[in-house]
Parts: C-alpha cells; structure tokens; sequence
C-alpha cells in the first residue's frame, strides 16, 4: 500500500506560492529557491505517508552517500575507518552502522575542530556557512553547513509552518534578532513571513521583537501587534504565560504557541493552555544538526524528519528503544557535504512513542532533557539529572531553576501560584534526591520571573560550584 | 492507486539521492505539481476566485497589448481599474470562434510578451475542420504542459513501470521491427522523476506487426490514438491474441468513442484512459483516477459549458466548451 495511506487534501490550510513572474499568479511560479523548496516540499508531502520500510529505504540511499563522502573527505574518518573496520567489502546497513560506526560526542567534535570538515564539498552544494552553538555548557561549537543543508532546513521549515498554521494569517516573533532591529517598544514590522517563506508562498504579515525585552513589555507589544501566531523560546513562552496568568491578560487573536530551542516542559504547555486557552506546537532541533523532529498536526508526539536525518534512540545497553522506552537520541544528518556526523549526540534523551496519524514518520512521545550538563557529585560520581517531569506532583509549581553553588546544597528558584506547604517542600526534597542521586540540601526561593540569558535561553540547571572549582567533588 | 510504489524525484545533485532535486527545468514542474496535488482538493469557489486572480492578469495584459483586444476594449466596456468578477467577464467578452482566430492572424498576438515567460514559438492545427491556424505560445505554457502531463500519469500510471508509445512520427522515425527504446519515459516525466523504460513505434505500422511489436514489448502501459488502439483491438479478437502485462491503454489526441472503451474491456481486458486537450488551449480535462469521468484542469484553463440560449449547463446537460487558457500570454485566447 505504498504512499496511498493519505486520504483526502494534504494540508488544513491552503497555501498559495509566490509568483514571481509578471503576468502570473496562479498557479505560481516562484523564484528558482522558491521552486527549489516546492521540489522538496513536493516529496516531503509524499513521503510524510510513506511505510516505515520505504521510508528507510530510501533514508538509507541518501545516507550511504553522506557515509562514503565522509570516509573519503573528511580526514577524522579517514583516519578511523581502518580501525572500525570498514573497507572496501564494508556494507551500509542499519546494524552495520550501529555496529561499527562508534556514537560521537559534542565534545569530540569541539575537539576535533577541522578534522570533521570534509576537503572536498561538491560545489553543486553552494556555499558553505558557519554558525556558531553555544550549548549549556558554554563552550561554542562551531558548525559548516551547505546551502544545500540550508535549503533542507527551510523546506522543513516550511513542513512544520503548513503542518499547523495559515500563512495568510499573522506571525509574531520574539528571538534574538541579530540585525538589532527588533528593540522595544517598537520591535520592526514587516510586510510578510520574511525571506524563504515569502519567496516560496503568500504570507501575511510579521512583527518581531527581541528576546531581551522584559516580559511585562513584551506582554505590552504583543498586545498591540495582535498576532495569530507567537514563535519563541519555551523558556520565553512559559515566562509569559505566568505573568499573564498572574495579570489576568489574554491576547484575543492568539490562536498558537510555537516553542523552540530549550525543553519545553508538561508544565510550559500547561500553563500556555492554563493562560490564554492556546495549544503550543513544539519543535525539536539543534543548530548543528537541523531539524530532528516536528510536533505532528494531529498529536502532541514529535515526528522524526526521516527525510533530513538519521535518528536512533538507544537504550543504556545499546539497543534500539521500544515504543515507551526512553534512551539518548544519535542522529545522523543525511546532507551537510561540509561536516559530516556520523551517529552525533547532543545528550538529549527521548521517549519513542507510536503516534495514530498513519504517517510512516517515526514518533518521539517526549523530548527529556540535555544530559550535556552533568554533575560531579561530591563522591565522584557524574550524573545527568533527568528534570523534565520534576513538577508533575506539584502542581502549585509554575517554573523552576536550579543553581549548585555550594558543594551540598542547591538554591531553588520558584515560579508559584501559592507557595510550597512544608510537606511539599519535603516531596521535592525527595524527588531532587531521587533524580540528582544525592541528599543535597535545598534552599527554597519564590521568584516572579526567573533570569535567562542574553539569548534569552532558560537553564533549568546549572552547576555554578562545578564551573567554580574545575569540579564538582 | 493502490500498491505502488512512490515515484522517485530524480536528483541532479552529486551526493544528492533523496530526496531528489533535479535539473532546473523539472524543478518549475515540480513547483507546479505540488500546487496542483493542493489545488485538486480546493473547494470550487476558491479555485473560482484563484482563476480569476489569474484572469484579470491576463484580461489586462490583453486589453493592453493585443491589437484585437485593444480595439474592442471600449465596445465591450472593460474597466480594468477594477477585478472582473466571472459573471462580467461572461457577459462582456463575446466568444471567439476558430474561424475568428483564423482571420485575426497576427492581430491577436501580443505586441509585448514578458521576457520571463521565455521564447514564444508557433503551432500549427488543423482542426476536424481542415482550417489551419496558427497558435503562438511561451515557453511558460510549456512549463505548464509538462506539469500537467506529468499529474496525468501520476494519476493513472506508475512510472517505475515500461511504457510503449505508437503514435505520428516522421517517416523513417521508429519504424518496424524495432521500434526505438529509451531509459525512461522521455519528457519532463523522464527529467523529474527515475521512472521505467519506454519504447516508439511509428504509428504508420500495419496493424499485425503492431501487434507483434507489442507482444515481443511486452509494455505495461500502451499511449496512442482512439483509432489506432481500436484496430488493435480488433485484430487481437480475431487472432485471439492478449497481451499478458498489459494494464492500461492511454489515448490522447482523437475523440474517444465508447466502443473503443467497450472493445479495450472485453479483448484486451484493460480500461482506458483518455485526455481532452487541445493544441491552442492546452489541456482541457483529465480522466478522474477513479472513475471514467473527466477532471476539467482549472489551473490551466477557465472552461464554461455553455446551451443553446448561452446558460451555464446543469449535470447532465450537453453544451458547447468555451475555453480561456490562463497562461499564455503570448496569444491571450478569450472565451474561445
């Protein structure tokens, strides 16, 4: 039954393409990019209902590629193909990989550096850009990308943008804007969705603001812009959310969340639908991999982009999760010719899921928690605390951060409806026990917003002490 | 469509398998064919008001700078500082006939085509009437063409599979016992997507050695006229002759007559798929996937079915196909 499991019109809203053509304006033509990203956008509509089988057979065309063009260009493969085991009569398959390419590390790859850039990038594959991670732990990873790769990313993009929103309708945004242009109180006003999109389809208009803006003014222009849409942190999002809550403020035209870059916790999904009655729509990626996977339009599961990357999520033993199971996510991206990794991972852990919406797109249930930020306990041991349901017993709990400045104690930073009665305070006590392997003590403070940083990312955890000392111990 | 497998874009990039982005021509008909896979499902008002976003694109490029147009753009009393709405546009533009088209000549081309819409270049048609005219199109209109072609097979066809054409060639063109063969299916199906191989044979062929050619093919899917298919059919009835992989017959060009669908049926044992197009308009109207009834292409043409009195014809009804293409602009027809 292959790509017949659809049934009916591919897309709730309809979206019509640019025309960039005098004389025509329907159906569009777009630009030669705009009709690059409609190609993709073309198969990607198909594949989405693909047979897991076909799906992977297909992931596995393009991925021998990648496989072949890193061993041959990249010099930290070349130099470890031998001793994996890989030779001429070496072939791709999903067990073979597992089995003989080894799971590399973030800090592998900050190490290597240039190792990992490929010497010889086709130029049909445009240029080649950088962007710079700065990940929880501070230390920036640096990342080459194709145009190609670009061009992937901005026709999932599109995926994630037709699977759940209209884009005659109006986007707000509140990120770090790196033309400065979005200062309060006037963020900058455009006509349309900006660049790709606008080249690619018909757009209302958009308005952003920079994520460095206080929350009770960013409340305050959000209130004038009347957005259909609002596209932000999840940290950002969560804080607005319970200031809104606190202040009775409802935006009526907001029909939509989107959340990206930091967890986005039950709790910031709850208290989004708790302040102003919207779903919020999740997006999983990371900048030096792109997209791994989107919130499908008929769930709250995420969908792997089995189109863009390879992604297993591997139990403590090694093997491959069963739907229910958490394990850490290893992705390999199928198109970036300029730095190939090969099994990456960035310390995310997953839960497999087994969404109903008949797409043959594996499913995550959940995205739990970085483990890039470890802790030293005091007697040596390293342990990723696993927070992403920490406030599922206390719900009284809005948000929360914790800071490890002392060796045997962490402060707790609330966000609260009511403050904890001392049996509560006692159960998180417990828990914290439970999840960081160690009876520190806990300092308990009711905040009404917690800091981020300058890029208006949220760090639930950190360990200050650590950074402080060279360790934790 | 059941049990097929997907087709496959085809990739002109190095280190590119999947998914595909091929050459930049089949990119525009790729463009095209994932707004037209959206656009099928469109309520009909929305196509409606999206045909006449287009139709006042072309009306104004008309009235602007086509010398018939220009000429009766008064007469008719074209306002264009406003959109036309269809009801206006069916009151106030009179049908043109062929033989009008024949007699305007040059005074129906455009005395200002955009450069993006690419190199115009002619056709002639001879039409059931025997009267020649001459269409100019844009290599826009071609895009277009393609696109359509290739929805028509994705519709009915899978393109990993072998296809045989036996149409009009020049003389000495693909002629018995061989035939010619090609790794694909040619065109921009062959450019866009990795499909099956495909073979011609010239449509001047006797009949009984089209049928050996085609039992030695062995094809999956057979492309040809009404008539040709026919005498096939007829020959294999009396020689008792089937063709064993054969799914389908695919006839373009001619009118097809339900005895042709009847004799498919019952010697051949497969259906037939038809296309009504037209070599000034276009394609007109695809055979539904599903059933044999045809699918009007509203994203290439605005098509009225008008009776006798010049009413719009309710199910069921028969009436005269008026046709405005939307897309070429080189010899903008109106209600033709």
């Amino acid at each position: 039954m292959a790509g017949s499991r659809r049934k009916g019109p591919y897309s709730k809203f309809p979206a019509t393409a640019h025309a960039s053509l005098s004389g025509l304006t329907w159906p569009g033509l777009a630009t030669q990019h705009g009709s690059h990203l409609l190609t993709l956008l073309y198969q990607l509509e198909q594949s989405q209902w693909w047979s897991p089988e076909q799906l992977r057979l297909h992931q596995f065309s393009q991925l021998a590629q990648v496989v072949q063009h890193a061993l041959n260009t990249v010099p930290y493969y070349r130099k470890h193909r031998q001793a994996w085991g890989i030779d001429a009569n070496w072939k791709l398959t999903p067990e073979s990989f597992t089995a003989s390419v080894p799971i590399l590390t973030r800090a592998e790859v900050q190490e290597g550096g240039a190792e990992f850039h490929s010497n010889k990038v086709p130029e049909s594959h445009g240029k080649i850009g950088d962007t710079f991670t700065s990940g929880s732990t501070g230390r920036p990873l640096r990342t080459l990308k194709t145009g190609l790769a670009e061009m992937i990313w901005q026709a999932l993009t599109l995926r994630e943008i037709l699977w759940h929103r209209d884009f005659r309708l109006k986007l707000a945004i509140i990120t770090m804007d790196e033309d400065k242009q979005g200062a309060y109180p006037d963020g900058a006003q455009y006509r349309d969705w900006g660049n790709f999109a606008a080249q690619t389809f018909e757009t209302g208009p958009s308005c952003v603001l920079h994520v460095s803006t206080k929350i009770h003014e960013q409340v305050e222009w959000l209130l004038r812009m009347e957005p259909d849409y609002l596209f932000t942190r999840a940290g950002n999002a969560q804080a607005l959310a319970q200031h809104c809550l606190r202040e009775q403020i409802k935006f009526p035209t907001l029909r939509q969340f989107i959340t990206f870059s930091d967890l986005l916790r039950p709790e910031a999904r709850a208290v989004c639908k708790e302040a102003w009655s919207v779903p919020v729509v999740d997006i999983y990626s990371s900048a030096e991999v792109g997209y791994i996977a989107l919130q499908c339009p008929e769930s709250e599961y995420y969908h792997i982009q089995s189109e863009s990357v390879y992604v297993e999520v591997l139990n403590e033993a090694g093997q491959t999760c069963a739907p229910g199971e958490v394990g850490q996510v290893i992705v390999t991206p199928l198109h970036n010719f300029a730095m190939p990794l090969l099994r990456y991972t960035s310390g995310d852990l997953a839960e497999v899921g087994e969404c109903a919406c008949g797409r043959g797109l594996p499913a995550l249930r959940r995205i739990i928690g970085r483990t890039r930020s470890a802790l030293a306990l005091p007697n040596g041991e390293h342990v990723f605390p696993k927070l992403q349901d920490l406030l599922i017993d206390l719900p009284m709990v809005r948000q929360f951060q914790i800071r490890r400045r002392e060796r045997e104690s962490l402060d707790v930073k609330l966000v609260v409806a009511r403050e904890l009665t001392e049996s509560e305070a006692a159960l998180l006590q417990g828990e914290l026990e439970r999840r960081f392997h160690y009876p520190f003590g806990i300092v308990i403070s009711y905040h009404d917003e917690l800091t981020r940083s300058k890029s208006g990312k949220f760090h639930d955890f950190k360990d200050d002490y650590k950074e402080a000392n060279g360790n934790g111990g | 469509m059941a049990d097929r497998r997907p087709p496959q874009v085809r990739s002109a990039l190095a280190g590119m398998a999947w998914p595909g982005l091929p050459a930049r021509h089949a990119t525009y008909s790729l463009a095209l064919l994932y707004q037209l896979e959206h656009s099928q499902w469109l309520p009909a008002e929305d196509i409606l008001s999206l045909q006449f976003r287009q139709i006042n694109l072309i009306l104004r490029h008309a009235f602007e700078t086509v010398p018939y147009y220009r000429a009766q753009r008064d007469e008719w009393g074209i306002d264009l500082d406003h959109a036309i709405t269809p009801e206006e546009y069916c009151q106030q533009v009179p049908i043109l006939t062929r033989a009008e088209v024949q007699q305007l000549g040059d005074d129906l081309l455009s005395t200002d085509i955009p450069q993006s819409h690419g190199k115009s270049g002619s056709v002639f048609t001879s039409g059931s009437t025997g009267m020649p005219i001459k269409v100019i199109k844009t290599e826009l209109t071609e895009t277009f063409w393609n696109a359509f072609t290739v929805r028509d097979h994705l519709w009915h066809r899978d393109p990993n599979l072998k296809l045989a054409s036996i149409r009009p060639l020049p003389d000495n063109e693909a002629v018995y016992p061989e035939g010619k063969s090609f790794e694909n299916w040619g065109g921009m199906a062959g450019l866009a997507f990795a499909n099956g191989p495909s073979t011609l044979l010239n449509i001047g062929t006797r009949i009984q050695d089209q049928v050996k050619w085609l039992q030695r093919i062995d094809p999956d899917y057979l492309l040809t006229y009404p008539g040709n298919i026919q005498a096939i059919a007829i020959h294999c009835e009396r020689n008792k002759i089937r063709f064993s992989r054969l799914k389908q017959v695919h006839t373009i060009s001619d009118l097809l007559r339900p005895e042709v669908r009847k004799i498919c049926r019952e010697v051949l044992d497969v259906p037939v798929v038809d296309v009504y197009s037209g070599a000034e308009v276009g394609y007109i109207a695809l055979q539904y996937p599903e059933s044999e009834n045809l699918h009007i292409q509203s994203e290439s043409v605005f098509v009225e079915v008008l009776d006798e009195n010049g009413n719009v014809c309710r199910p069921g009804e028969v009436g005269e196909v008026v046709i405005t293409p939307l897309h070429n602009l080189a010899m903008p027809l109106l209600r033709y």
